[in-house]
């Protein structure tokens, strides 16, 4: 039996949705635990929620193979910032529950002020997204006094996306990230959410009256945005997602991306959404920008 | 008179259908303690967040006890934040704030 090695290499500056090309693992579900999957990171100069919940996204995938779990190494970025930073939003502990990471015993901790809106968490079901959401509110009371108007956009977009991820994705449910990031025109909230389910296509397929409805991932991913789909036959089920598009509203420079199987879709306020075919990537990923200003 | 149901007793967020659930058991209890006479308020005062999803379960299972008690069902404290929530869902289940009385009264199909 051939031993199959699979080398990932993560961008340097890793931010857009279509880099999770580069964590692309080919006939993934072959995979056994005599393969190996190497994940590295050793470029990473600057990475986004959505980067960071992608990696987890993909190495819970692997852990959850039929065959078995491959071996999987993650290479440790080289830039201390970086390492830094996955520290300060708990990727390590994240990781810890997946597989081992051989991280430096020379982390420093740099000092930069960083604290996440909502650090990577995992959740599984209705009362850990309770948790999580009373945990924001509470960050909101603190570290981010003087935003509260974005509180409940923010708890809208987590709590439908988590929501998705647990009742809809056949998934165990998926992680969040939530991060306030200080840019030169300004400063924005961003949340990403991800799991590793069957993706939104395959999830309205299980509704008998969706098959054949939709003739790629994405065109499935758009139709979704407009409500009233879902694996449920219920009139009023199926509108998170359009629930999150309608919380970006008017406001200018919002924006919501979501991934899922091999299409994704952007939305930026005011413009037409955008949609694109990309390699398969397991489950579904969103990630929504909210400017604070 | 007028009894309040006060929803930040039990969160100031509410995310999940699972959670409008369990809060209408909590409410069918305290309804049991109701008279005849009484009106039933539904407060949201302190509230900070809720979901559409927790919203939209909310009201199914209100409109069902609306029906059983056959009484009116108020909600009132709603901040602005989301008040918007509250009106989009009631305008997505076809449903209005009843124009009869002065607060943000019973709900009724449009």
């Amino acid at each position: 039996m051939t031993v199959m090695e699979v080398k990932l290499t993560a961008p340097s500056n890793f931010k857009r949705i279509k880099q999770l090309d580069s964590l692309y693992v080919p006939r993934i579900q072959r995979l056994s635990p005599l393969d190996q999957v190497i994940i590295d990171l050793s470029k990473i100069t600057f990475i986004k929620p959505l980067g960071v919940i992608g990696i987890l996204t993909l190495i819970e995938r692997l852990t959850q193979l039929e065959n078995g779990m491959p071996n999987i190494e993650l290479i440790c970025p080289e830039n201390k910032e970086v390492i830094d930073y996955l520290v300060k939003i708990d990727f390590i502990n994240a990781l810890e529950t997946l597989c081992d990471w051989d991280i430096p015993d020379d982390i420093e901790v740099i000092g930069k002020k960083l604290k996440p809106v909502i650090p990577i968490t995992r959740f599984s079901d209705a009362n850990d997204i309770e948790i999580i959401a009373n945990q924001m509110q509470e960050i909101f009371h603190t570290e981010l006094m003087g935003l509260s108007t974005l509180l409940q956009p923010c708890h809208v977009v987590y709590s439908e996306l988590a929501i998705n991820a647990v009742e809809h994705a056949n998934s165990n449910g998926g992680f969040v990230l939530a991060q306030q990031f200080e840019y030169h025109d300004g400063s924005r909230l961003e949340i990403s959410v991800g799991d590793c389910g069957i993706g939104i296509h395959k999830s309205l397929k299980q509704n008998k009256i969706m098959k054949g409805k939709f003739k790629s991932d994405r065109e499935a991913i758009m139709s979704t945005l407009s409500g009233g789909l879902s694996r449920i036959n219920d009139p009023h089920r199926g509108y998170g997602l359009y629930w999150v598009k309608e919380e970006l509203g008017d406001s200018p420079n919002r924006s919501l991306t979501l991934r899922s199987g091999n299409g994704y879709v952007i939305i930026y306020t005011g413009n037409r959404p955008y949609s694109a075919k990309c390699k398969s990537f397991p489950g579904t990923i969103a990630h929504v920008v909210i400017p604070c200003g | 008179m007028n009894k309040q149901f006060k929803l930040s007793d039990y969160s100031l967020t509410f995310s999940t259908r699972v959670k409008a659930s369990e809060l209408c058991d909590k409410l069918r209890q305290f309804v049991l303690t109701l008279d005849d006479n009484d009106n039933l308020f539904i407060d949201f005062s302190d509230v900070e967040a809720v979901s559409y999803s927790f919203f939209d379960q909310l009201l199914s299972e209100l409109l069902e006890l609306e029906s059983s008690l056959k009484k009116d069902i108020t909600i009132t404290g709603l901040s602005a934040n989301i008040t918007s929530v509250i009106d989009k869902s009631l305008k997505h289940r076809s449903y209005q704030y009843k124009p009869t009385r002065s607060e943000r009264t019973l709900l009724y199909q449009a």
